[in-house]
């Protein structure tokens, strides 16, 4: 009688289990759906097509090993990804180091001053450059003006805007995780380093910077992948000469309607990243990098 | 002069003195304890010493050397930090190797310093762990023996500690001791507990609001000190105030709230007329039983009590003399505490301590 009474409470409990288990599934539905959809099908196309047009094969990705337009559009894109991402880290870890040394109040205005950019349109930040970095733009003339120049710097449609453009959209997503890696080092074991005879540069060295590191390479992976596949600011500062991998990708599509040749090097783009983010889980915990547990 | 030359230092946040104009000096090899209530700048006199404060006025000598202006890392001193500060990054040997990493030393007197360092502290097995994986008992020892191994001129010692239970604290309260006697170093140490300041200092200074009130051994602390405050933070005292009245022989007559107490004194007695305060320990206020006489004594009810196994600790309403904390051995009483019952309290007049009121 007890043993029946336990299966049918067993049972009944099963069905309840079951029954919250259909809510969930169906409560994240429509979500589903929509990636579904919008997101997985079209990258799952994209794919498709990379191996498909113009002919069945792997013709589009021969072309990466012998086509010179190619490679110099990868050069190009792999030198201003490099650049970008050392400058950015270079000034976001002076910025961070600046951040976690100042008053509670100063660093309120300073936090300001880093997010508003963020809150900014992309697009009306690379028309902003346009205004300072024109050849009869503010720096140029202020510098002519005072006679430390005689012909304008050409500050814009080249490498140098391009990267000036996106060292200045990177710089936040370096500070943030560089400045929450920073805010968790006791400030003690700084002390200690003092005390126990080392001068400020040194406790630096051999302290605060190994302890920060771990900022650094999770703002370096984040700006790193945010470069690789950007394109509003090099497009609009590059002013069309110069040509990163998502830009050539529009181009291939857009323009000359080569989908086999543009689907390729989207496919390549998104296997590159996801093997760089695999390659370095091992190496550092990627979860806490960005926040989780 | 060998050892720590404190002269009149004071140091000032806002319109607070942290530190007011404090002078006391420490002799090579000795232990001396900062023991003050929080917010008493105890821990500001030693981030001063330090290097890590710098004071407004007054001088630091160090052996003969001012060294009131020099940065921390020219001082030498050995620190042991609140929460031990060890680098989280580097191994126990790579921890105690950092002083004299930095010092600029060969690669094979470093292993030989570091491994004398960890043995003094008995961690030469645990050299490759890292800080996060030891119990906070060993972490302390490697903050131990990195303060020690680059042979500082003192060795200054923040709440060290603090962060670990009860039992562990014992343990290592006595290892102190003996790692003190065996470096022969001048110990500057830092605390809340008095416990732990009678225990193990040469001398302890007590600081009350940036100021030392007193210092001395610890037996002249507890059992001859100078103000109220001391005797209350120091071990409990219970305090009976009042104002001369005779003078005797070796004592004094004082009366206060309508009773006369007898109280015996080493030195001058005070004049007639003035206000005295004496300070009572518990233990040594006796609970009269009927027929029993004492020097003084006093009627009182008892509120509260406690069996301490060792002890029976009470709480007596002495009416206008407010209450009193008694302390009455169990073994050598036949008590059987009633709250509420009527008590006499009893002391001779050799058990009271005069002290200066604040």
């Amino acid at each position: 009688m007890s043993v029946h009474a336990s299966a049918r409470e067993r049972r009944a409990g099963l069905s309840l289990l079951a029954g919250t288990h259909t809510r969930y599934w169906l409560l994240i539905a429509p979500a589903l759906f929509m990636l579904c959809v919008f997101y997985i099908y079209p990258i799952g196309r994209v794919l498709w097509m990379s191996v498909t047009v113009p002919a069945p094969g792997l013709g589009n990705y021969e072309l990466l090993a012998t086509s010179a337009s190619i490679h110099k559009m990868l050069l190009t894109t792999a030198r201003i990804t490099m650049v970008t991402t050392v400058v950015t880290l270079i000034l976001a870890y002076i910025l961070a180091y600046t951040l976690v040394h100042s008053s509670p109040r100063t660093q309120r205005w300073m936090f300001l001053g880093i997010l508003i950019p963020l809150w900014i349109s992309v697009l009306v930040r690379a028309f902003a450059w346009f205004v300072l970095l024109r050849r009869d733009g503010l720096i140029n003339s202020v510098l002519m003006s005072s006679g430390i120049i005689d012909t304008p710097l050409s500050l814009i449609w080249n490498e140098t805007g391009v990267m000036i453009g996106m060292i200045h959209y990177m710089l936040p997503l370096g500070v943030l995780p560089i400045y929450a890696n920073m805010r968790d080092i006791d400030q003690r074991c700084i002390a200690a380093a003092r005390g126990l005879g080392a001068k400020r540069f040194e406790a630096f060295r051999r302290v605060f910077l190994p302890l920060s590191l771990p900022g650094v390479v999770g703002a370096g992976i984040l700006v790193f992948i945010f470069s690789l596949g950007f394109f509003v600011t090099p497009a609009l500062l590059g002013g069309g000469k110069t040509l990163m991998i998502a830009e050539y990708i529009k181009v291939q599509i857009l323009e000359v309607v080569r989908w086999g040749l543009g689907t390729m090097l989207a496919a390549t783009l998104l296997l590159l990243i996801g093997g760089l983010l695999a390659a370095l889980s091992r190496l550092v915990n990627l979860r806490k990098l960005f926040g989780a547990g | 002069m060998a050892g720590l030359e404190i002269s009149n230092v004071t140091k000032k946040y806002a319109n607070f003195r942290a530190v007011d104009d404090v002078s006391i000096s420490i002799k090579r090899g000795e232990f001396l304890t900062l023991l003050g209530p929080s917010g008493s700048g105890k821990t500001t006199l030693l981030m001063m010493i330090a290097g890590f404060v710098q004071a407004d006025r007054g001088d630091l000598t160090l052996n003969g050397q001012t060294i009131t202006h020099l940065p921390p890392e020219a001082r030498n001193l050995g620190m042991v930090f609140q929460g031990y500060a060890l680098f989280p990054h580097l191994s126990v040997f790579d921890n105690v190797a950092f002083p004299l990493k930095v010092r600029k030393q060969s690669r094979e007197e470093i292993a030989t310093k570091v491994r004398a360092a960890l043995d003094l502290v008995q961690l030469t097995a645990l050299a490759d762990r890292l800080p996060r994986q030891l119990s906070g008992g060993q972490q302390q020892r490697v903050a131990l023996a990195r303060a020690l191994v680059f042979q500082p001129h003192l060795l200054l010692l923040d709440e060290p500690l603090s962060a670990l239970d009860k039992k562990l604290r014992a343990e290592l309260q006595d290892e102190l001791k003996r790692l003190h006697r065996k470096v022969g170093l001048g110990f500057i140490y830092v605390t809340h507990d008095q416990e732990e300041a009678l225990s193990m200092s040469d001398r302890i200074a007590v600081m009350r609001s940036g100021k030392i009130v007193e210092h001395g051994t610890p037996t002249d602390l507890y059992e001859r000190p100078n103000t109220a405050f001391v005797a209350d933070f120091i071990g409990k005292s219970n305090f009976v105030s009042g104002s001369v009245v005779e003078h005797r022989d070796g004592g004094f007559v004082f009366s206060g709230g309508g009773v006369r107490f007898v109280q015996r004194t080493k030195g001058p007695a005070p004049a007639i007329g003035a206000g005295v305060s004496i300070a009572l320990r518990p233990e040594k206020i006796g609970v009269l039983r009927s027929g029993e006489t004492a020097e003084n004594e006093l009627a009182g009810t008892l509120t509260e009590w406690n069996y301490l196994g060792s002890e029976f600790r009470l709480v007596v309403d002495a009416g206008p003399f407010g209450s009193f904390s008694v302390s009455v051995p169990t073994w050598q009483s036949d008590l059987a505490p009633e709250i509420g019952a009527a008590m006499k309290l009893g002391w001779s007049a050799a058990a009271g301590m005069v002290v200066a009121q604040d």
